[in-house]
């Protein structure tokens, strides 16, 4: 008997390990593969051009067949039968011009809350903690069509309570209303959550410029966003979480591996600074040139496989981004499944050629 | 206003724009001409700079004396009418095929013109190696020095219209789109304008001719597809990215599919052929987009890695060649006489290499069919080979003025 969605989303989302995860993953792949190949006719021609069977049952992860992230860019791919109460999530597309479009019915929606909370319980207890939100509410202005920034934030919402944006609409740090919070909430365990380059502009260089520190102890911070513009003023994880420490007393610090493609079934970062697959995805490492699947230890590009996704073909990803796996439930911080870490973004291929170029 | 600042003259470093424009018209293929062109074949070729560099070697061979003279040869006026320079050249060069604006600039020093060559603004190792070897020598040839004047400059509509308000001939290399605002800018009445367009090039095959061919013959066939189409990572106008399969007989095209295919594969390994990841990307997004967009199936053949992509179908429009990312990304059709390939063939088709194929077969399929495409036909291996006949144009006759002389 399969495990069912609702059946995991009970349980500790790290729990399963070995072949009972294994399992668990690739019954619901195989069914994503098959659902997807008949409701989505973009991702059917994929797959009858490249030979891939999705009716055959597959036993391991890296048998599934995976989408380039940057098709998303270009098509809108939808599985979707009730055409009721579809919302579009865009990614925040502020390094390339083209974004990401995808498509969440209210099932994948519900699923992905739930996936969420199971994954957030591990990291921040059974019960929703006061909560600061490192960004203001004028991002969540259009609920129809919200960027990932804004159902980031919404998502996150769910797992706090008494909710506190921090920043104005211009991005300033609202001090005053900070106090009133830490007051209120004295002795109390605090969760905080933004997007790592938002932290780092409007609260830390903020807070490192003017030379206040806060003093928000026994607090949770989760981020995630990515490195790209921290990596230009040479500030990587490390140097990120001493500064973090170092202005706000806040030592938890967690960063998570996600992507508008696959909301919910994201990678949290562990006390030893591995990100982590839940039960309700895993982690491919393939040679970029052969697509073949790596072992421990050799690096590549990094492929998200999540058991979520019904209403796009988002199962199954094959990222522009380059990782290492670490190991299979064997990470010192005790949570089961695979364990790794990102190295960057692929280098930008050069060109050449007879192109236009005249601009330079 | 003065103009001089928003330029720099990289090569002859003193040469400036009034001397450009006062200096003496050469006689075409002047001997001064010919002693500075084989001067450059072979410093080119020796320097430690420049040698070995394929792009570079390639265009000092097509430079040294022997090509020229035969050139020259080729290009001798009948009797009853004289040819002469048309004065200043003005070749904007593209910044990526590295060789480009040496081949244009010296057609045009071949038939005596002087020239305002502009490059890249964006520093590139190969093209300063180019002009610090043609800066040693150049010293040496004070006649042609004086003829000739290559200018760097960042994007500017300014010194572009002011360069083009003193020529009598314009080169476009380039893409469309710098060609689109180029051609924005006006030209004194008598000049004239040639472009080079953004072009897409293929290769046909005979199945049977290729099966049948001995190892050697196989072996430079294949030899010269790599060299056509990896050199400069398939981005170049004249690198195949059809190609076409010539066969009655399904099951002979496919044997021959697999053979050829293997044979470039393990070429591609032998020659260390590298594919950044991130190309390896677009090839495969490329992919999906073919199976998305084309009318009927498509099929992407496997391949033991991405240096390779292939797709075959029979209905990939043309549009499709636009999604094109270079690299080693081919599109495949059966076709069973050159006659099939008109579909296929529009404006924008440059050159086509051919393996197997007859000249006979060729020239009847040109005066049949009359595509509007296809400049070159060439054999495998000689597709980047530039020659003075380049996209429909006899360079040297377009760079000189004919005078119908009829007195006795």
């Amino acid at each position: 008997m399969m495990t069912t969605l609702n059946q995991l989303f009970e349980d500790d989302a790290y729990k399963l390990g070995g072949d009972d995860k294994s399992a668990v993953i690739c019954d619901h792949l195989g069914l994503l593969a098959e659902h997807h190949y008949a409701h989505c006719p973009p991702y059917k021609a994929i797959c009858d051009a490249f030979g891939a069977n999705t009716a055959k049952s597959i036993s391991n992860a890296s048998e599934a067949f995976s989408l380039p992230v940057r098709i998303f860019k270009h098509y809108e791919l939808k599985s979707i039968i009730d055409d009721s109460n579809v919302k579009t999530l865009t990614s925040s597309g502020t390094t390339s011009q083209q974004v990401s479009k995808i498509f969440l019915d209210k099932q994948t929606s519900q699923y992905q809350t739930k996936a969420l909370s199971c994954i957030m319980r591990s990291y921040l207890g059974p019960k929703r903690l006061p909560m600061i939100i490192l960004d203001s509410d004028a991002i969540l202005k259009n609920r129809q069509m919200f960027s990932a920034r804004g159902g980031g934030i919404l998502g996150m919402s769910n797992f706090g309570r008494k909710h506190l944006y921090l920043f104005d609409e211009d991005m300033k740090v609202k001090y005053d209303a900070l106090d009133e919070f830490l007051d209120q909430h004295a002795g109390s365990p605090i969760f905080l959550f933004g997007f790592t380059f938002m932290i780092w502009l409007h609260l830390i260089k903020e807070l490192e410029k003017t030379g206040k520190t806060l003093n928000i102890d026994s607090a949770t911070m989760v981020h995630s966003g990515g490195w790209k513009k921290l990596e230009s003023e040479k500030v990587d994880n490390a140097a990120f979480r001493q500064r973090v420490a170092a202005a706000t007393g806040i030592e938890r610090i967690f960063n998570f591996y996600g992507m508008v493609e696959q909301m919910g079934s994201v990678y949290m970062e562990c006390e030893q600074g591995h990100f982590h697959a839940s039960v309700f995805s895993e982690v491919v490492i393939r040679d970029p040139l052969t697509g073949e699947a790596l072992g421990v230890g050799e690096p590549g590009v990094i492929e998200t496989l999540s058991i979520l996704p019904h209403s796009y073909p988002g199962h199954a990803i094959l990222t522009e981004d380059q990782g290492v796996i670490h190991g299979q439930d064997d990470c010192k911080c005790g949570r089961n499944g695979t364990h790794f870490s990102i190295l960057g973004r692929l280098p930008k291929a050069e060109v050449r050629g007879c192109s236009d170029t005249y601009e330079s | 206003m003065n103009l001089n600042e928003h330029y720099q003259v990289v090569c002859p470093r003193d040469n400036a724009i009034e001397h450009l424009i006062g200096s003496q018209l050469l006689d075409p293929f002047s001997e001064e001409t010919l002693q500075f062109t084989s001067a450059l074949s072979s410093a080119l070729m020796r320097d430690g700079r420049t040698a070995g560099i394929p792009e570079v070697t390639a265009l000092a061979f097509w430079m040294r004396k022997a090509n020229v003279i035969s050139m020259q040869k080729d290009f001798l006026q009948p009797a009853d009418n004289f040819r002469l320079p048309r004065g200043t050249v003005f070749h904007i060069a593209p910044s990526n095929v590295d060789t480009i604006f040496v081949y244009s600039l010296f057609l045009s020093l071949f038939c005596g013109n002087r020239n305002i060559v502009r490059i890249s603004s964006t520093p590139n190792a190969q093209v300063d190696a180019i002009l610090a070897v043609m800066n040693d020598i150049i010293s040496a040839h004070p006649v042609v020095a004086q003829s000739m004047m290559i200018v760097r400059y960042e994007h500017s509509e300014e010194v572009s219209r002011y360069f083009s308000s003193l020529c009598d001939v314009r080169m476009i290399w380039g893409g469309d789109e710098t060609i689109r605002r180029i051609r924005s800018i006006p030209l004194p009445p008598r000049a004239k304008e040639l472009t080079f367009a953004d072009r897409f090039s293929l290769a046909v095959l005979d199945a049977e001719q290729f099966l049948n061919a001995d190892d050697s013959a196989m072996q430079s066939c294949i030899e010269g597809f790599y060299r056509d189409s990896y050199w400069f990572d398939q981005m170049a106008c004249s690198s195949p990215r059809l190609v076409c399969w010539r066969g009655g007989e399904q099951r002979l095209i496919r044997e021959a599919q697999t053979v050829f295919w293997n044979r470039v594969e393990e070429l591609l390994v032998t020659e260390e052929y590298s594919t950044a990841p991130a190309l390896a990307m677009d090839k495969l997004v490329a992919q999906c987009r073919f199976a998305i967009e084309a009318p009927s199936p498509i099929s992407i053949e496997k391949t033991s890695s991405l240096r390779l992509a292939r797709v075959e179908s029979n209905s990939i429009p043309l549009e499709f060649r636009e999604v094109h990312c270079g690299g080693g990304l081919f599109l495949e059709i059966h076709i069973e006489s050159l006659a099939d390939l008109l579909h296929c063939v529009d404006q924008k088709v440059q050159t086509m290499t051919c393996f197997g194929i007859d000249k006979k077969d060729v020239t009847a399929f040109l005066a049949e069919s009359k595509p509007s495409g296809i400049d070159r036909v060439v054999k495998f291996g000689d597709a980047l080979n530039f020659s003075e006949q380049w996209d429909g144009y006899g360079l040297l006759n377009e760079l000189t003025r004919c005078v119908d002389v009829q007195v006795l």
